[in-house]
């Protein structure tokens, strides 16, 4: 590729007063970077250098799957995807720009960011119902197990990693977790010990439906990234990936009353999760099928629209 | 005067065979792809000016971040070196000087950008980002008239099942020039034009 062809490593901008200027970065930046791309920060130090943090914004199709219904292309933000600075050079700035396959890099991972907050905000959302499936209970036995007996029995650890009989480090592993979430705390003379959010439980209601239930869901809504990815209880992630395939369009539109059809929850999940989510249509009829039941979905003959507690409290601790 | 049946036909015969975008972010190489294939299809311009899609999206670096115009007139002319056609990418041309490129038979139909937070589509809704922001849209300019614009836009179209049955977009020539600007008050055009002076006769 010839010097004319090739992507510049510098352009030099002119420096006129600070509105026009900022406008002419943004237009270079644009121009180089693509029209989505916007300033997210822009920062002139005393010394003349500038230092731009990128955004793009990327669209997605929100269009209500109901016959009749006009298509909606909705536009989503992503900030902090890259960042490049500019030197002052006489009348004018000089532009360092960075390569274009690395600026695409961050807003990929941007768009991780925001599907992993978004699955965050379901899990928040919807713990409750999550953790009152037997599979996801199942589970979360041995985290179940290791809580009950802290608060009942105060136990050395050595103890309780007897009592589950796991291999290798798994109950230092999901003991080291509940500290890291304020649940337990391992203490220098080898014991556990119950703090705030376990402590409040009377002891009589340890054995109860309700206790299981509401402590499951409470260490679900403070450690879901930690239990689902480190600890790898996959089911954990996978229930509000399903209820984000339909929950991300109506977020984005700001509508409840959303209509999408099974195909496009299904497009949604493999956009936004990658193309290793493909799955039979019966399978993912089954797992939203499943949300329905649990009160998370709500359905409408062949469509799937928003429970309004769900969304209420999605859109709440949603960071879209 | 507006546009004509004439036009309007003549428009309509063009677009209706595009290629549709796969994505709704490919509007770039989507556009310079149609854009070359109606300058192919004239008398007496060779077919090789029609690039593979691969090509187009080298030349425009295509990714999901949008593409770059960054000196891609120079990487498009290099392209076409083989056929003396040259694209030219400028800033700053006022509406009489896009339909004086419209207008010109050894012309490809130009390519701007229009500002989808100034300009309101036809047949679809666009709704801006949580800063007031969304991308410019790559359109091809068919027919400019006193009062209309018909334009080709692929956002309309965009991974939807419709070939061969594309249609041209009538849009109010305000509204057009005011999305052109856009917020940064920049117009951009990109086209290509004939370089051999020999066969800039054959239209005359």
């Amino acid at each position: 590729m010839s010097r004319a062809t090739e992507f510049p490593e510098t352009v030099s901008v002119y420096a006129d007063g600070p509105d026009s200027r900022r406008k002419k970065f943004e237009r270079v930046i644009q121009e180089a970077y693509g029209s989505g791309t916007y300033l997210a920060d822009f920062y002139e130090a005393e010394n003349g250098t500038i230092s731009i943090e990128l955004g793009n914004s990327f669209p997605k199709d929100v269009t209500d799957c109901r016959p009749g219904k006009q298509r909606v292309i909705k536009y989503i933000a992503v900030d902090g995807i890259a960042e490049i600075t500019a030197r002052r050079d006489g009348d004018e700035y000089i532009l360092d720009l960075i390569e274009r396959e690395e600026v695409n890099r961050g807003l990929l991972l941007g768009k991780e960011r925001l599907r992993d907050d978004l699955d965050q905000a379901m899990a928040k959302a919807s713990y409750k119902q999550i953790a009152s499936i037997p599979a996801v209970e199942n589970q979360l036995n041995p985290i179940k197990q290791i809580l009950r007996w802290t608060r009942m029995y105060q136990p050395p650890f050595e103890e309780v990693k007897r009592a589950q009989g796991k291999e290798g480090e798994k109950t230092l592993r999901y003991v080291q977790t509940l500290e890291e979430l304020g649940f337990v705390e391992l203490r220098d003379d080898g014991h556990l010990y119950a703090q705030r959010p376990l402590d409040k439980y009377d002891l009589e209601q340890i054995d109860g439906e309700e206790f299981t239930q509401e402590i499951l869901g409470e260490v679900i809504e403070q450690g879901f990234k930690r239990l689902s990815r480190d600890l790898g209880l996959g089911i954990l992630r996978n229930l509000p990936k399903f209820a984000n395939g339909y929950y991300l369009d109506a977020v984005e539109r700001e509508d409840p009353s959303l209509h999408l059809d099974l195909d496009t929850i299904h497009e949604n999940i493999m956009d936004w999760y990658g193309r290793s989510e493909r799955r039979h249509e019966y399978v993912v009829r089954d797992k939203l099928d499943r949300l329905t039941s649990l009160g998370i979905l709500e359905k409408d003959g062949e469509f799937y629209t928003a429970d309004d507690r769900t969304y209420q409290q999605l859109e709440t601790f949603s960071p879209i | 005067m507006t546009i004509t049946i004439e036009d309007r036909t003549e428009v309509s015969e063009a677009v209706s065979p595009f290629d549709v975008q796969d994505t709704l972010y490919d509007d770039t190489p989507n556009v310079i792809k149609n854009m070359l294939r109606v300058l192919a299809d004239r008398p007496a311009v060779p077919n090789g000016v029609e690039l593979s899609e691969r090509v187009i999206r080298e030349v425009c670096d295509q990714r999901e971040l949008g593409s770059t115009s960054l000196r891609v007139d120079n990487r498009l002319s290099a392209e076409l070196s083989d056929y003396s056609f040259e694209a030219r990418y400028t800033t700053g041309l006022n509406i009489d000087d896009l339909k004086e490129k419209v207008d010109q038979p050894q012309y490809s139909h130009p390519a701007v950008e229009l500002s989808l937070e100034v300009y309101d589509p036809v047949d679809y809704e666009v709704q801006l980002d949580s800063n007031g922001r969304a991308r410019s849209l790559s359109i091809l300019v068919m027919a400019i008239n006193h009062d209309s614009v018909l334009i080709y836009d692929p956002l309309r179209y965009a991974d939807r099942d419709v070939s061969g049955s594309l249609e041209a977009t009538e849009v109010d020539k305000k509204e057009f020039v005011k999305g052109w600007e856009g917020r940064l008050e920049t117009t951009t055009a990109l086209w290509i034009e004939e370089t051999d002076q020999q066969r800039l006769s054959q239209y005359k």
